[in-house]
């Protein structure tokens, strides 16, 4: 599904003439299997965001290659990777990331009216996709008016709105309390055997990463192996 | 994402701004507004001074000068036959001159008219409208122009006490009865050539008609017209055989051809050239006006461009703000998989939607305008110099044209002007959207 091959990145800040080069990412390799969970985990400012935003298209590697079902995105233009994105990839970001002015339910309509499906067919997804992930009571509530937890299953549902077969999640449970975070985790994990969609979590959570079939960790932007050896 | 989704956005978009849209689409009704009615009276003003001339005979009439490789002196029945065979051609009128003649009445007369002998049934083709009475039909039977009695001056009055400072015979000396039916003496003089000595004659002739007066009130109209049967009584009294050919056809001095319409005029004056014809048209000058109108009304709309333009920078400020505003939107929608294009599209609706309503709204306002001002001014300007206006001055006038040309100006000019804040919308840096950092 993921397949990273000889990824770097580093950030270049700064104005031209005294620019300052941040090495984030060295040589990173690895791949993920269909219908797998895959935690990411690693200290703070290791390069774990910077990895998945690689992953999802919305910065370019430095070096190295990012292949997605077996498409190589790195060199597509915007325009390629947003319809790419649309119908391979959910994204659930670490704020959730809601429109405001919104309701929930038209939030989780969004990527169907991108993708051009009938209103019909959009109010019947919506609907079920309010019951999937427990939320037929608040459909017409504002993020503003949504707890937590409600917004972040809210993200969920955007995501899985047309059934993408990766989900991408940057520190999907990190503002949530533990019982709510346990109902995501199922709700990952019944989506997970039920559909077979393969995710990507990046944690600290130890919670989390334990319902991953593998656990990935990055140091200084290097990938560890699984036996917690730096590559040599 | 269909179009029908697209405009929804479009739609919320203006809602949560209402009044800053409204804002701007008045300032683009204003634009073109002002754009249409300053180009109007352009219009208006070339549509009253040329289109009437346009439809007159002043335009359809087309003098024939001579031909080029006869040597004789005027026109042959031959030429006018073949005049009238081109295509396009009305009436042609031929003219021969009566020469020098006058015309007494009851010890008053008339020295200087113009006389002429033509075709009568074609004189009311041309357009020949009689006051009074009827057109000749006997040989010694004349029709006079309006003005004729004016010229009837007294016989025993000094030439130094007879005229005004304008040239005109004083109104006492004018003749002032009624002339229709009365007969006058019509002295005709003229030297064969090949003499120098002048012959003279007289004859009887009856006005039969008067013609009416000349829509131009400033013009004095000095003529006689008679049948072309007279012309010849009275040219071998004098022995005039110039006039005529060896076989005794009439000569006419003076050929005139009537186009069908003003558009025919090209054609004719083309085959005219071609069968070696001398011609002039006023269509030439015409041209020339139509061009200094057209220049005048590009001029016009030009200026008022420059209001559209200035309410463009509204359309401009407004789309740079909402593109601002919206960001993090734009930010979230493009991280899920919005491509940049529809984004664009979104952005570019609502600038056209403002601009299009604006075009509409200025030409509703700007009709509005116009009507009063044809209807308004008139009036003023009659209170003003108490002198009538001719009914036919429109001071304004919006032909669908310019609807057309006022329409796709602002729709030009505002979509140019929401073109780089729909291109920045597209540009909008996802991460940093989601970061909240613009
Ligand atoms: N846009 C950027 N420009 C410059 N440097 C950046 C940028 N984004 C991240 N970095 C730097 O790259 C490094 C890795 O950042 P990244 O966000 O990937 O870490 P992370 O592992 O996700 O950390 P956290 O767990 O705190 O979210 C950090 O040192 C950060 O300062
Ligand atoms: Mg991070």
């Amino acid at each position: 599904m993921i397949t990273i091959k000889g990824v770097s990145h580093r950030y270049t800040m700064g104005k031209k003439a005294k620019e300052t080069v941040v090495p984030v990412l060295r040589h990173i390799n690895f791949h993920v299997q269909k219908g797998e969970i895959v935690s990411l985990v690693g200290k703070s400012g290791s390069g774990k965001s910077t990895l998945l935003h690689i992953i999802g298209g919305f910065i370019k590697p430095t070096s190295g290659e990012v292949e997605i079902n077996r498409a190589a995105i790195t060199a597509w233009d915007e325009g390629r990777l947003a319809d790419f994105r649309l119908q391979h990839i959910g994204c659930i970001f670490q704020n959730f990331q809601l429109i405001p002015s919104m309701t929930a339910a038209q939030n989780i309509e969004l990527p169907l009216i991108l993708n051009g499906t009938s209103k019909q067919i959009r109010d019947q997804k919506v609907a079920d996709m309010l019951r999937q992930v427990e939320l037929e009571a608040y459909p017409h509530h504002y993020p503003s008016e949504l707890s937590g937890g409600q917004q972040q299953r809210v993200a969920i549902a955007r995501a899985l709105i047309l059934d993408p077969p990766l989900i991408l999640a940057d520190e999907p449970t990190g503002s949530l309390d533990s019982d709510t975070e346990a109902e995501l985790l199922a709700l990952i994990r019944k989506l997970n055997k039920q559909n077979g969609i393969t995710f990507f979590l990046i944690t600290h959570d130890q919670e989390v990463a334990a319902i991953a079939d593998r656990q990935l960790e990055i140091k200084d932007g290097q990938m560890l192996q699984a036996n917690g050896v730096m590559p040599v | 994402m269909t179009f029908v989704d697209k405009w929804r956005f479009v739609r919320q978009n203006m809602k949560k701004n209402r009044v800053r849209v409204f804002m701007t689409i008045l300032a683009a009704a204003m634009g073109s507004c002002f754009l249409i009615v300053l180009a109007s009276v352009g219009f208006g003003l070339h549509d009253s001074i040329v289109k009437d001339q346009l439809e007159s005979s002043v335009i359809t009439k087309i003098d024939i000068y001579g031909k080029n490789e006869a040597d004789q002196i005027g026109f042959t029945s031959e030429n006018i036959s073949e005049l009238q065979e081109i295509e396009g051609v009305k009436t042609v009128r031929e003219i021969q001159h009566l020469g020098e003649t006058s015309y007494h009445i009851d010890g008053y007369t008339n020295e200087i008219p113009e006389a002429i002998a033509v075709n009568f049934e074609k004189e009311k083709q041309v357009g020949l409208e009689l006051e009074s009475g009827r057109l000749p039909e006997a040989e010694n039977e004349i029709v006079v122009s309006k003005d004729f009695a004016k010229r009837l001056a007294q016989d025993d009055v000094e030439e130094k006490d007879l005229y005004t400072d304008e040239g005109m015979v004083k109104t006492e000396y004018q003749y002032q009865e009624d002339l229709l039916n009365k007969e006058v003496e019509l002295q005709a003089s003229a030297t064969p050539e090949g003499t120098n000595e002048p012959r003279a004659t007289t004859e009887t002739v009856k006005i039969v008609g008067i013609e009416a007066a000349s829509a131009n009130e400033y013009v004095y109209i000095n003529t006689v017209k008679t049948t072309p049967a007279l012309k010849r009584k009275l040219d071998e009294t004098l022995q005039m055989s110039d006039n005529y050919t060896k076989q005794g056809d009439p000569l006419y001095g003076q050929v005139e051809v009537y186009a069908s319409n003003a558009e025919a005029v090209d054609g004719i004056l083309s085959s005219l050239e071609e069968k070696d014809y001398q011609a002039y048209s006023n269509l030439e000058e015409f041209k020339n006006i139509n061009i200094l109108f057209n220049v005048a009304k590009a001029g016009l709309i030009i200026v008022g461009t420059i209001a559209v333009l200035i309410a463009s920078i509204g359309i401009y400020n407004t789309m740079t703000m909402a593109v601002t505003e919206r960001a993090p939107d734009i930010g979230i929608m493009k991280a899920i998989g919005a491509n940049p294009k529809t984004i664009k599209q979104i952005f570019l609706m609502e600038s056209t939607f403002i601009g299009l309503a604006g075009a509409l709204i200025g030409t509703a306002v700007a009709y509005l305008i116009s009507f009063s001002v044809n209807a308004g001014v008139p009036i003023i300007l009659e209170q003003i110099f108490s002198e009538e206006i001719p009914e036919t001055l429109h001071l304004s006038s919006i032909p669908f044209l310019l609807v057309a040309i006022s329409v796709s100006i602002c729709l030009i000019v505002t979509i140019l002007s929401g073109s780089r804040p729909a291109k920045q919308a597209t540009n909008v840096d996802v991460l940093r959207a989601l970061r909240r950092e613009i």
